[in-house]
């Protein structure tokens, strides 16, 4: 439950959705964090960056972590600012650890139709941390432009 | 997402327009295989209308070039926008699946 180090918020700065565990539900905290990246002015690509990571994670989340169970539940909580965009999606299940996950580029790998998702937040969040339990996912996406006081978001 | 398709001989040409937003690539996955036939065992991928898509579009595109080789076909893309480009060369799909800048290239590639 703790934020991990370098995320750069409080408690009190999150949002928190709780919906039911299908990819359909699931569109529901996608679609309000975009959203509030766009009336924060984020740009296409990064819009494009924290999308693709936040659907690796709900997916993870709904069919890996909760095994596609509509009785269990998806946990967002986050925060967008013109600065940054902070977002933890937890699932219900007993967790995975991270390093055991098989690249997904390895020639071997290449025809395997799952396993990219990890590889894919990495590659385009600034920081990706999971609890011990490895249930919990956060992501951040720091953005190069804005000023020292930005202003708050419409 | 929005898709439709269109018979050229042995291919099929897929046109793929849009988000591929979570469920819908499960919907996708399901799709794409059952547009192939006895006759037409190749796929034209055209993306120059996808806005957006994740791994689960992805692995669905994984799963139909996997079908479409075992039915001595192939799976080809054309067009993809720069974001989407960029996405199936970080993943190396785009060795699997290779990317065309026009349908004719396509056309041509998949011997049609």
């Amino acid at each position: 439950m703790a934020i991990p180090p370098g995320f750069g918020v409080t408690d009190a700065d999150l949002i928190e959705i709780v919906v039911p565990n299908t990819l359909r539900d699931a569109k529901l905290p996608e679609d309000r964090i975009i959203a509030e990246l766009a009336a924060c002015q984020f740009d296409a690509d990064e819009i494009f960056a924290v999308k693709l990571a936040l659907e690796e994670a709900l997916t993870n989340a709904v069919k890996h972590g909760n095994c596609n169970d509509p009785s269990k539940q998806v946990v967002v909580r986050y925060s967008v600012t013109p600065r940054r965009a902070v977002i933890m999606v937890r699932d219900d299940g007993c967790g995975f650890v991270p390093d055991r996950v098989p690249d997904p580029t390895a020639d071997e790998n290449l025809e395997r139709p799952c396993g990219r998702g990890l590889m894919l937040m990495r590659v385009y969040m600034t920081l990706v941390s999971f609890n011990q339990r490895g249930n919990e996912v956060w992501l951040l996406k720091d953005r190069q432009t804005g000023g020292s006081r930005p202003n708050p978001c419409p | 997402m929005n898709l439709e398709s269109r018979v050229e001989g042995a291919t099929v040409v897929v046109r793929i327009a849009g988000t591929v937003q979570l469920a819908e690539a499960d919907e996708l996955s399901a799709q794409l295989p059952g547009l192939m036939s006895t006759e037409a065992t190749s796929l034209i991928l055209d993306l120059s209308d996808l806005e957006f898509i994740s791994s689960l579009g992805i692995a669905a595109f994984v799963k139909v070039h996997r079908t479409a080789r075992e039915r001595s076909g192939r799976v080809v893309i054309v067009n993809p926008r720069p974001p989407i480009a960029n996405l199936l060369r970080i993943t190396r799909v785009s060795e699997l699946l290779p990317i065309f800048g026009s349908l004719e290239a396509a056309r041509t590639a998949v011997g049609n």
